[in-house]
């Protein structure tokens, strides 16, 4: 009956403006919250960071900490934090909390082995530009960036690459995210979507069909992706349990990265900065970890979420698998 | 199946009027008859056979009771054992586990109790049907002798699971089988959109703010923030509940029947006695006929008087729920009522009306307290946060007023009668054109608000 219920509440005539209408008439009733995502200054949207489960927190890291001592690699931590943490001077009015600050930094001071990576300090530094996309709730290849230049003094193999003279060039310019299709929010204007690697170097072999199937080889952008709705998945072709970006211009050091989406748009960096990376997406790869790691040459790991993915992720356990 | 929902308004209602419409005379209570089993089924199919038992004791009852009239010692004897066995039935399904977790309470035992789900709208229909043997009995109808009708009576959908409750006698003369005339049928579905905008643009939304408050506890919960989230609940509730009465009477209309009214802007009210008598006044009225005057009225002294308001209103409040606070929400209105009897109202005769408003509103509000919050404990907190605060306000709270002020006005505007003196005033075309088009938006905004429903709560599960 449900089943029916919600059938019909899906298929329904003209959805989408239903969505808006209902968006608008709240909007206009004075609301700035609409399913989880808030409407800030210039028609940004953020998405809503609740306080997280701070028992699943501890027990998240108890695994990264058990995970990390039964290595021999070095392992480090990078939490991302969101728009509405960064940039919380563009909120609507009496909307910003510190609940993801205290979440990172609870997240941090629990560690007992692996290095947490500090990216909120260079981000706040450079609050005031479009770190994030406006529909979306990733960061855009500039906020990567920036992240990028604090992981590479961090990370202990990385090969310094020097990202100061860089320039963007953009490759689409009607990019409406996740956070524009589910506030209803559709009069905001889009993002553009730059890049800054060309990618030239490196190949990407993507294991979408699972594990076991071959590989599908491509580079580090699918063009095809820009004609979706979906055209975050420009980076790297969208979900895939495994990735392997190769770049053999670079002397050997790899990286595992344990990851979600954001990674995507900060792999272009990596992979000038690893000759291989190993991008494992815990939601889908369902092998041992731990005989990933006896079986592929790793010189370190780095796990890195978005905050909120992190406080609803309940893959994590799997790392001890 | 509950009236806000897309398959109610665009699947289930349309096919159950043409069919309604195209079957000629009495046969389209057959087509009724179905449609309310089909909607009570859709969510509860078990209880459809609890339904339908309870329709069948009480046909044969008030057969019986008509039956036996020329001897008033057997037909009253059908009629006790029919009440035992209609509150027996509500007893078992509403009130065991509450009755069995009370006793361990007192007595230290730990009896378990295997929790049953609570039968969609059984007071309201348990109520209905009880009111048909007893109205026999008193000779105030006759019995009906064809199952058809009164089995269609008692399961008519539009107010089957949240009122009003309709009585028998007030009812069974309009299954003429006739078709409503084409004004009923307009007059109703404009009923029917003013209902299901009450609920869904001003119920639900307001509910989100008691949502939030209700969540967070003492030391965090400001006063402001606690006034908020009570006064956003009085208006969730009077939308709520009174939106599905002007729904249910709406798709009466469209049948061609007439239902009682429920509620005459409660919140209007300068003392609870009228706050009472504007409230879910169904159920009130049938309080007062089927238990207060029976039991003696005000007709055996103040000091019986007194004794039959607490009595009534720990029913009262206990028929809202199988909880200890609703029986404290009731005894919390039996005290007032008994005060304003006593000596209150006469006194308010002298107190400038605002003040007296004043009052009826804050003792409304503070009531709500007792009825939404199962804890006692909890509850105290909350009445504390209310009136002894530290912590006046916080950002979050600043927030939730800016946002949701236009609709907490405008609630509060259309919790009075303003609007139908406005329109009264307005000649007659136009009080027309503005009428049908406010209509059609609100209709269509309310789709939308359903289309993409996140928060469409069902508050009289416990009832």
């Amino acid at each position: 009956m449900e089943k029916a219920d919600n059938y019909i509440a899906d298929h329904f005539p003209f959805r989408d403006t239903w969505i808006t209408v209902k968006a608008a008439c709240e909007y206009a009733a004075g609301k700035r919250l609409s399913n989880g995502i808030y409407y800030g200054e210039n028609g940004q949207l953020f998405p809503q960071f609740n306080v997280p489960d701070y028992s699943k927190l501890e027990q998240k890291i108890d695994w990264i900490n058990s995970f990390s001592s039964s290595l021999s690699s070095p392992v480090s931590i990078c939490l991302i934090p969101s728009a509405s943490d960064i940039q919380k001077d563009r909120l609507p009015l009496y909307t910003s909390s510190t609940a993801e600050e205290d979440a990172i930094r609870f997240c941090y001071d629990k560690l007992n082995g692996p290095q947490s990576i500090d990216i909120r300090s260079l981000l706040l530094e450079h609050q005031s530009e479009n770190i994030y996309y406006r529909t979306d709730h990733h960061w855009t290849s500039y906020g990567a960036k920036i992240a990028f230049d604090t992981l590479q003094d961090n990370l202990y193999s990385a090969k310094k690459y020097d990202t100061s003279s860089l320039s963007a060039t953009t490759v689409c310019d009607d990019f409406y995210g996740t956070s524009y299709s589910s506030s209803g929010y559709t009069w905001v204007a889009p993002d553009t979507i730059d890049t800054y690697i060309n990618g030239n170097d490196a190949i990407v072999e993507s294991f979408r069909s699972g594990v076991q199937n071959e590989p599908v080889i491509s580079g580090l952008y699918d063009e095809s992706m820009l004609q979706e709705k979906d055209k975050y998945s420009y980076f790297l072709g969208g979900i895939s349990p495994l990735i392997h970006i190769q770049n053999s211009n670079l002397a050997p050091s790899s990286l595992l990265l344990i990851r979600d989406s954001y990674s995507d748009s900060i792999a272009p960096f990596l992979s000038q900065a690893y000759s291989d990376i190993y991008l494992i997406d815990l939601r889908y790869y369902k092998e041992s970890i731990q005989q990933f790691i006896q079986t592929h040459p790793i010189d370190e790991i780095l796990i890195m979420y978005s905050m909120k993915n992190f406080a609803e992720d309940n893959n994590l356990g799997l790392l001890l698998g | 199946m509950v009236f806000s929902s897309l398959t109610f308004i665009y699947v289930f209602l349309p096919i159950v009027l043409i069919g309604y419409y195209l079957i000629p005379s009495k046969a389209k209570y057959y087509w009724l008859f179905l449609a309310n089993l089909v909607f009570y089924g859709w969510g509860e199919p078990v209880y459809v056979v609890l339904m339908l038992f309870s329709i069948f004791i009480n046909f044969i009852s008030g057969l019986l009771v008509d039956y036996y009239s020329p001897s008033p010692a057997k037909s009253k004897n059908v009629l006790v054992a029919t009440i035992i066995v209609d509150i027996a039935l509500l007893g078992y399904f509403k009130y065991a586990g509450f009755i069995l977790q009370t006793f361990n309470t007192i007595t230290g035992s730990s009896f378990t109790w295997k929790d049953i789900i609570l039968p969609l709208g059984i007071s309201f229909y348990t109520f209905q049907a009880m009111s048909y043997p007893i109205d026999v009995y008193w000779k105030k109808v006759p019995a009906q002798k064809n199952i058809l009708i009164f089995g269609t009576y008692i399961s008519m959908f539009p107010q089957l699971i949240a009122g009003p409750i309709v009585r028998y006698e007030q009812i069974s003369r309009q299954f003429t089988g006739r078709n409503p005339s084409l004004s009923e049928i307009s007059s109703g579905i404009q009923r029917f959109i003013i209902g299901l905008s009450k609920k869904v643009l001003i119920a639900n939304n307001v509910g989100l703010i008691w949502d939030h408050y209700s969540t967070i506890l003492s030391p965090d919960l400001s006063l402001l923030g606690a006034w908020l989230g009570i006064i956003a609940f009085t208006l969730q509730i009077y939308f709520d509940f009174s939106g599905y009465s002007d729904m249910a009477i709406g798709l009466g209309k469209m049948l061609g029947f007439s239902f009682p009214e429920n509620f005459r802007f409660p919140y209007m009210s300068s003392s609870i006695t009228e706050f009472w008598r504007r409230w879910h006044i169904t159920l009130g009225s049938w309080f007062r006929d089927y238990v207060y005057i029976p039991l003696g009225g005000n007709r055996k002294g103040i000091f019986r008087q007194i004794l039959n308001i607490i009595i009534v209103w720990a029913i009262t409040g206990l028929w809202h729920g199988a909880s200890w606070n609703f029986v404290l929400w009731g005894l919390y209105y039996a005290v007032l009522l008994i005060i304003e009897k006593l000596f209150l109202l006469k006194l308010q005769k002298h107190i400038p009306s605002f003040v007296n408003h004043l009052y009826a509103l804050i003792a409304v509000v503070c009531g709500w307290v007792l009825f939404q919050i199962t804890s006692i404990g909890d509850m105290f907190s909350y009445l504390q946060a209310m009136f002894s605060n530290n912590l006046l306000y916080a950002a979050s709270d600043i927030h939730m007023l800016l946002s949701n002020a236009i609709i907490i006005i405008a609630a509060g505007f259309f919790s009075t009668d303003w609007i139908y003196r406005i329109t009264n005033k307005l000649p007659e075309k136009a009080a027309f054109i503005s009428k049908t088009c406010i209509l059609i938006a609100l209709f269509l905004v309310s789709t939308a608000f359903l289309v993409n429903e996140t928060y469409n709560p069902f508050l009289y599960f416990r009832f």
